[in-house]
C-alpha cells in the first residue's frame, strides 16, 4: 500500500465520495494507482516530499 | 499528426442519481438511454463603432447548462420513472445530484457530476400506437456548471 497526493478531483468508488486535490490517500491496488498516475491525477506522496526537500536545499544554496 | 487512439462509444456509459451527492446508491444505467448536454456557453456581446470595420467583442460569465436524461419507461415502484417523477412533483421540487460516466464504472474514467439541481422539465412518454419502440420519458436539469472528476478506487 502506497501513499499518493491527489492532484485532480477524484470520485472514490470505495469511499463513495469525492476526494479534493491536495489530500493524501492510500491506494493498495497497484494497477489502479498506475492508471491514475498515468492520467496525472495523483503523484506519489514520497516524490512530493522529495520535491519539497530539493526546493528547501535550493533555497539554502541561494541564501549562501 | 498521428491518428489518435482511444476513441470510444457510449456502450459502457453509466448514469447515476444521488439525493445528497455523497451516496450514489441509485444506478439508473439499466433504464438510461441518452444524456444530452446543452451548450456550455459564455455570455458575449458585440458592438460596432463608426470607425473600424470589425466588432468590439466582450465576454461575460458562464451561462447555465441544460442536461437532458432519457430513460426507458417502466412502472416498478423503485424504477427510474416513479423515482424521478416523485422528486419533480414534490413541493418546491427536490434537489438532486446526477452524474454520468461516458466510459463506464472503472478506475481512471472521467465522471461528470451536476448538483444540487432541480428537475426543470419532466417529459412523460409519448403513446403512439404506430410505434413498436419502448416508451421513453425524459428529465431536464439546469446546472450552473458540470464538475469533472476521475474515478478512483
Amino acid at each position: 500500500m502506497a501513499k499518493y497526493k491527489v492532484l485532480e478531483l477524484l470520485t472514490s468508488l470505495s469511499m463513495g465520495k469525492d476526494i479534493q486535490p491536495g489530500a493524501v490517500i492510500e491506494i493498495d491496488d497497484d494497477q489502479a494507482a498506475a492508471i491514475l498516475l498515468e492520467r496525472g491525477c495523483i503523484i506519489p506522496a514520497e516524490m512530493q516530499k522529495k520535491t519539497a526537500e530539493v526546493k528547501s536545499i535550493n533555497f539554502e544554496i541561494k541564501e549562501k | 499528426m498521428t491518428q489518435i487512439t482511444g476513441a470510444l462509444s457510449a456502450v459502457n456509459a453509466a448514469v447515476q442519481y444521488s439525493a445528497n451527492g455523497s451516496t450514489w446508491t441509485s444506478d439508473l444505467s439499466g433504464a438510461g438511454n441518452k444524456v444530452t448536454v446543452g451548450d456550455a456557453a459564455r455570455m458575449s456581446g458585440a458592438k460596432y463603432t463608426f470607425d473600424g470595420d470589425v466588432a468590439i467583442i466582450t465576454t461575460g460569465k458562464r451561462e447555465p447548462i441544460e442536461i437532458t436524461f432519457a430513460f426507458v419507461y417502466t412502472e416498478g415502484a423503485s424504477d427510474a420513472y416513479k423515482l424521478l417523477r416523485d422528486l419533480h412533483e414534490a413541493e418546491d421540487g427536490t434537489a438532486i445530484y446526477m452524474r454520468w460516466i461516458p466510459k463506464g464504472l472503472t478506475v481512471g474514467n472521467f465522471v461528470n457530476t451536476v448538483g444540487p439541481v432541480k428537475i426543470t422539465n419532466f417529459k412523460d412518454p409519448e403513446n403512439d400506437p404506430e410505434s413498436g419502440d419502448p416508451l421513453m420519458f425524459e428529465i431536464t436539469v439546469l446546472a450552473p456548471s458540470i464538475t469533472r472528476s476521475t474515478y478512483s478506487t
